[in-house]
């Protein structure tokens, strides 16, 4: 058989076999429509419950944590953190597997997150903490690492937009930001420079310090680790915690 | 992109729902068709171009329209077939003490696919994805490199020793004659 024939069959055998019924697509499409127009009704209709569920949790929140205390604000801040266990383990699929790791817990002023300390350690450096691998990457890889910075006087929208510039020099092809609940809530920036294994990626995170200010979580990484260590990046960021300000 | 997409795509950003139908009208017959070579079940196949769809309505006003759409909206359907997948083989787990008999029952019913076909769908994932991708959607290897989001060389490899692997089963099944 020779190459083109086979491609011609490969094509013709893969129409062949992925028929569907007439009807599948009036069927599909009547669910669609169907389940975008209850959603809308259910969002309208749970927005302003929401709004007050919000109010009622953060005050009675607020009363826990201060209310009883107050005056002691170093007391409850380290309340809250003993809230979080030394070590834990977390399942993590990597790479189609699920794999058990042991995180730790690291604190700074504002905030706890749960480091992967067999692949990584954390640093503080001056102004921003960093994530990077444990044993330092031969020369021919590009940088991996998770920064985390505050910037106290700016809300996610305003860092945003500043964010987004500075990313679009390195990466030209940077997404539109995106609304994101998870590995954390907030502002997601996704920028990937080229289709090599070794382009580089990154992907970073806006979201609010609780106050007037934000956390620009930046992680750097390259295309061939997108099921490595983003996969483990992400799952520290869900761990990433803050320390609410007395 | 062709500028009547981006068009389309701004006027359902706009709120248009016709502008929507016209989308689903352009990508129903491929989506379809390649939800039911991932998968290889026709009623999980039309789950997951369904879910496909709410999830493109839902996130387009965070897509980035400089960007090709059809590698994004492929990268969505092939997540949802394997979210769904996955959820399936989790039932199926949970009543299979109790289904034994019925699924033995059942298993003249299978689907039969022409020797070709059924080599295709017996190949691992990261070989299988990409040829549906080529020959059934017409991907070329740099739009199957941002779907997939693996790099340009390892779809390039992947893709040839995926017709290696082809060519040798069907050998195999046609006793040893060449393929």
């Amino acid at each position: 058989m020779s190459k083109k024939l086979n491609e011609d069959q490969m094509k013709q055998t893969m129409l062949e076999n992925t028929e569907y019924d007439s009807q599948d697509k009036e069927e599909i499409w009547n669910k669609i429509e169907f389940e975008i127009k209850q959603s809308d009704r259910k969002n309208k209709k749970q927005t302003l419950k929401k709004r007050y569920a919000v109010l009622i949790t953060v005050a009675a929140a607020v009363f826990l944590l201060f209310g009883t205390e107050a005056g002691t604000g170093y007391a409850l801040i380290d309340k809250v953190k003993q809230l979080f266990v030394p070590e834990k383990k977390v399942p993590l699929p990597i790479e189609g597997t699920e794999e058990e790791t042991d995180v730790t817990l690291k604190e700074s002023a504002d905030y706890v997150i749960y480091v992967d300390e067999e692949h990584y350690r954390y640093e503080e450096k001056a102004g921003y903490d960093l994530i990077v691998p444990k044993v330092d990457l031969p020369e021919r890889y590009p940088e991996v690492s998770m920064e985390i910075r505050q910037i106290t006087d700016k809300k996610p929208d305003e860092v945003l937009k500043d964010v987004q510039a500075e990313l679009k020099k390195s990466f030209p092809e940077l997404k539109n930001p995106e609304k994101v609940t998870t590995p954390i809530q907030g502002w997601m920036l996704k920028g990937i420079a080229g289709v090599e294994w070794n382009s580089p990626v990154t992907k970073t995170f806006i979201v609010s310090n609780g106050q007037a200010g934000s956390f620009v979580i930046k992680q750097t990484y390259f295309l061939e680790a997108s099921e490595g260590h983003a996969v483990r990046f992400d799952n520290m960021l869900k761990e990433f915690k803050l320390i609410p300000k007395e | 992109m062709e500028l009547t997409e981006k068009k389309l795509i701004q006027d359902i950003v706009g709120g248009d729902k016709a502008a929507f139908k016209k989308l689903y009208d352009i990508h129903f017959n491929q989506g379809m068709r390649t939800a039911i070579a991932i998968t290889r079940d026709r009623e999980v196949a039309k789950d997951a171009l369904q879910e496909t769809f709410i999830r493109v309505y839902r996130n387009l006003s965070s897509y980035d329209e400089n960007q090709p759409f059809e590698p994004w909206f492929y990268r969505i359907l092939i997540n949802e077939c394997n979210r769904l997948l996955k959820k399936e083989a989790k039932m199926k787990q949970l009543v299979q003490v109790q289904k034994t008999e019925v699924i033995h029952s059942d298993y003249g019913k299978k689907e039969e696919y022409d020797d070709l076909y059924e080599a295709i769908q017996s190949l691992k994932d990261m070989y299988r994805h990409p040829l549906i991708l080529k020959y059934l959607k017409g991907f070329t290897e740099r739009d199957i490199a941002i779907c997939l989001e693996i790099n340009m060389n390892t779809i390039k490899t992947r893709l040839l020793k995926g017709r290696e692997k082809l060519r040798k089963l069907l050998s195999e099944k046609r006793g040893g004659q060449d393929v």
